[in-house]
């Protein structure tokens, strides 16, 4: 009996101890029936809830929680009275004020010795402040993510060699899969990273991943996808704490693009530069305002005599170079008007002084303050343009004296012919043949010799002149007229001479193709017969007949004579207007110049044979041919 | 009339003419002077035997304003030009003396123009 009195006092003692326990525990505690009524309360729970503790003692706790907690509390209660023990229960609390507050709650079940509740103890704790601090984590990784999935960059998190983290523009750019990439064993990673940038890339990452700050934040490097395709990605990462640990926070953009733009750029700069550099026109940049070069080429130097671009660049102002000072300001008006000049030329002078023609193709960038061009130095072509005009006008000179000789011959020594003939004859008319002595007739007859050879000069030279100088009219002409024409007056020309002329032709009506000019032509070979011949008796013979060449129709006319012939050397000279030649040679005057030309002009042909084929001294044969008409 | 700017062949006309017939002649040295002495002639000369080149004004065109004041004028132009001759005729010579020529034919060709 004593015993267990003194045992009833120890629980009692027990009791009172844990009550002042719970009194005055910091942390706001409550005692529960098995109906959730409110037992007891300490100090702190009122404290924090902002009631006495007569408004709360018999009340439901659910009556203090919002309708959701409230619920959630009958369901989990008869689970807690089953099990006994609850631990971080979550409900959300109304304070006395309306205030809400997140709580948790930890609990334990007081059964009598039946096993019946007798009352349940529970602390519990505010944790809306840590609450909010996690949604608002929630909310800001989620922002993150949205962010990151959005991005054109790559962005992924590596930890302890792991992608923790990584957006869909990384499974992109790598070409692997979110599985296979969640499947990397630890850093195997870096086998998508190029064999030549690996090592300092692996290093970079295992620093980060490890929070050493002796780290690069910024570089390039290459990675092979998973198609075997190599890309370049520009890296910006850093250390970042995730999950309380430091991790390789990394934002990537594929840049493979940009460097095939910029090494095709390179290229193609390399290529101009080597165009620029090697090209055999002098090329350059100058200032618009000072005309001070800015670059030029080694041609370019060369033309002003400097043995390379540095000197020139560092010496030649072309504004003190221009032979006319006012030329610079008008080839920049001409760029300006026509946004560009081709082949402009201007007159400057080399370092030394030395005057050079150049051809400038230009066009300015006034807003850079820059024109760019090319220059051709072209003095030996100007130099040979001048040499042209100074030739022409020898040529026009020459031409006007040749033209004032002609004149003189065809007019005032034609004049001077006509007087002698004039003089001749009135003497002839004032003294008869036989008051002459031998000697005055023979005098008299070599003046009139010489002036039919003078007054046929005249003529021929004149001829020829026509010929140059005006349009040859062709027409089908009648060959044999033409000819018995030229035959009469040969014969009235030399009646003293004792001279037979055969004409033989085959048929009556033979046409050529020709013009009125054919009868100087045909005179001047009768004649050349007949002043070249030493025989006593004069022959000439005159064939004429149809021949077939090459499939073309030609009438042929050839002029035989019994005079001195031509040696073969000379067979062709003698068509060549040479007269001095011809004087030098006893040749034949212009005559056959004449014909040639006459000839040629009709488009026909003319040359000489021996009238004997083996013996030139039995006379000639010239052979005229041409179109039948 | 005889015209022509080389005084040597006016003489020698002067002494042509005087063994082919007994004319009266009259003599200029170039196409306006002719003009001046034909409009001065109160008997106009019956043929006027006229050279081509000429200073001051040519037989072509002496030719041309003779023939206005009197289109009864005979004219034999002489030239050593024979390319002369069509173009002549065609202005209105009467006919054309290729020069050099012989008295025989200076002589036929004036009385055949006496003669129309």
């Amino acid at each position: 009996m004593e015993k267990r009195t003194e045992r009833r006092q120890t629980l009692k003692e027990l009791e009172k101890r844990y009550k002042l326990f719970y009194d005055y525990a910091p942390l706001p505690y409550q005692s529960l029936d098995e109906d959730t009524n409110i037992i007891d309360v300490n100090q702190a729970w009122l404290d924090f809830l902002g009631y006495e503790k007569e408004e709360v003692i018999g009340k439901c706790f659910g009556e203090f929680l919002v309708l959701k907690s409230r619920e959630l509390l009958t369901s989990r209660f008869s689970h807690f009275k089953e099990v006994g023990v609850i631990r971080d229960v979550e409900y959300e609390i109304v304070r006395k004020n309306g205030n809400h507050s997140i709580i948790w709650l930890d609990g334990r079940v007081e059964y009598d010795k039946s096993g019946k509740v007798k009352q349940a103890h529970c602390f519990f704790k505010d944790i809306t402040e840590r609450k909010k601090a996690e949604e608002e984590l929630k909310e800001s990784e989620e922002k993150f993510r949205s962010i990151a999935e959005q991005s054109f960059m790559s962005i992924y998190i590596i930890q302890d060699g792991l992608f923790k983290y990584f957006n869909q523009r990384t499974t992109e750019v790598s070409g692997y899969s979110r599985e296979e990439i969640q499947n990397w064993e630890p850093y195997e990673y870096a086998k998508v990273v190029h064999p030549e940038d690996r090592d300092f890339v692996f290093e970079q990452s295992k620093k980060k991943q490890e929070g050493d700050k002796d780290v690069i934040n910024n570089y390039q490097y290459r990675i092979i996808k998973k198609t075997g395709e190599i890309a370049w990605l520009d890296l910006f990462s850093k250390t970042i704490n995730y999950m309380g640990r430091p991790a390789d926070m990394v934002m990537s953009e594929d840049i493979t693009k940009k460097i095939e733009a910029e090494q095709k750029l390179k290229e193609s700069q390399e290529k101009y530069k080597y165009l620029f550099d090697n090209a055999q026109v002098g090329l350059y940049w100058s200032r618009v305002t000072d005309g001070k070069f800015i670059e030029c080429n080694e041609t370019f130097a060369k033309l002003f005599g400097y043995g390379t671009r540095e000197a020139c660049l560092a010496d030649y102002v072309a504004t003190e170079h221009y032979v006319n000072p006012h030329q610079r300001d008008e080839i920049l008006d001409a760029i300006r008007t026509n946004n560009e000049v081709r082949g402009y030329e201007i007159l400057v002078t080399k370092r030394d002084g030395t005057p050079i023609w150049l051809s400038i193709s230009a066009r300015m960038f006034e807003n850079e303050n820059r024109i760019e061009g090319a220059a051709i130095d072209i003095t030996k072509r100007k130099k040979a343009e001048q040499e042209l005009v100074e030739s022409e006008e020898r040529y026009r000179k020459a031409y006007d004296k040749a033209d004032f000789y002609k004149d003189l011959l065809a007019h005032d020594v034609s004049n001077i012919l006509n007087n002698i003939n004039a003089s001749v004859q009135l003497i002839k008319v004032w003294k008869d043949d036989y008051n002459l002595t031998t000697n005055e007739k023979d005098m008299l007859n070599i003046i009139r010799q010489q002036l039919k050879r003078g007054a046929s000069l005249v003529s021929n030279v004149r001829k020829l002149s026509e010929i140059e100088e005006s349009e040859i009219v062709v027409n089908p002409i009648d060959v044999r007229d033409i000819i018995e024409r030229s035959i009469e007056e040969v014969r009235s020309r030399f009646h003293e001479k004792d001279m037979e002329i055969n004409l033989n032709t085959a048929e009556d009506n033979i046409k050529a193709i020709g013009g009125e000019l054919l009868i100087d032509a045909f005179e001047n070979l009768l004649i050349n017969g007949v002043i070249h011949n030493d025989s006593e008796k004069i022959r000439l013979w005159i064939d004429i007949y149809k021949v077939k060449e090459e499939g073309n129709h030609y009438i042929k006319i050839e002029f035989k004579d019994n005079g001195l012939g031509i040696i073969d050397e000379r067979k062709t000279a003698i068509f060549k207007r040479n007269y001095k030649q011809d004087r030098s040679t006893g040749g034949m005057g212009i005559g056959l110049s004449l014909v040639k030309t006459i000839i040629t002009n009709y488009d026909g042909k003319v040359w000489v044979e021996n009238r004997l084929t083996r013996d030139y001294t039995q006379g000639s044969n010239f052979v005229i041919l041409l179109k039948e008409g | 009339m005889v015209v022509d700017d080389d005084r040597t062949m006016l003489k020698l006309y002067e002494l042509m003419l005087a063994e082919i017939g007994n004319f009266s002649v009259e003599f200029s040295v170039n196409g306006k002077s002719a003009i001046e002495n034909f409009k001065n002639q109160i008997e106009k000369p019956k043929v006027i035997i006229m050279d081509h080149r000429m200073p001051i004004m040519n037989g072509f065109d002496a030719m041309n304003e003779i023939l206005q004041l009197d289109g009864n004028t005979k004219i034999i132009f002489a030239s050593a030009d024979t390319a002369m001759k069509d173009i002549s005729i065609s202005m209105g010579a009467t006919a054309f003396l290729s020069k050099p020529f012989k008295i025989e034919e200076l002589m036929n060709l004036i009385n055949r123009a006496l003669e129309e």
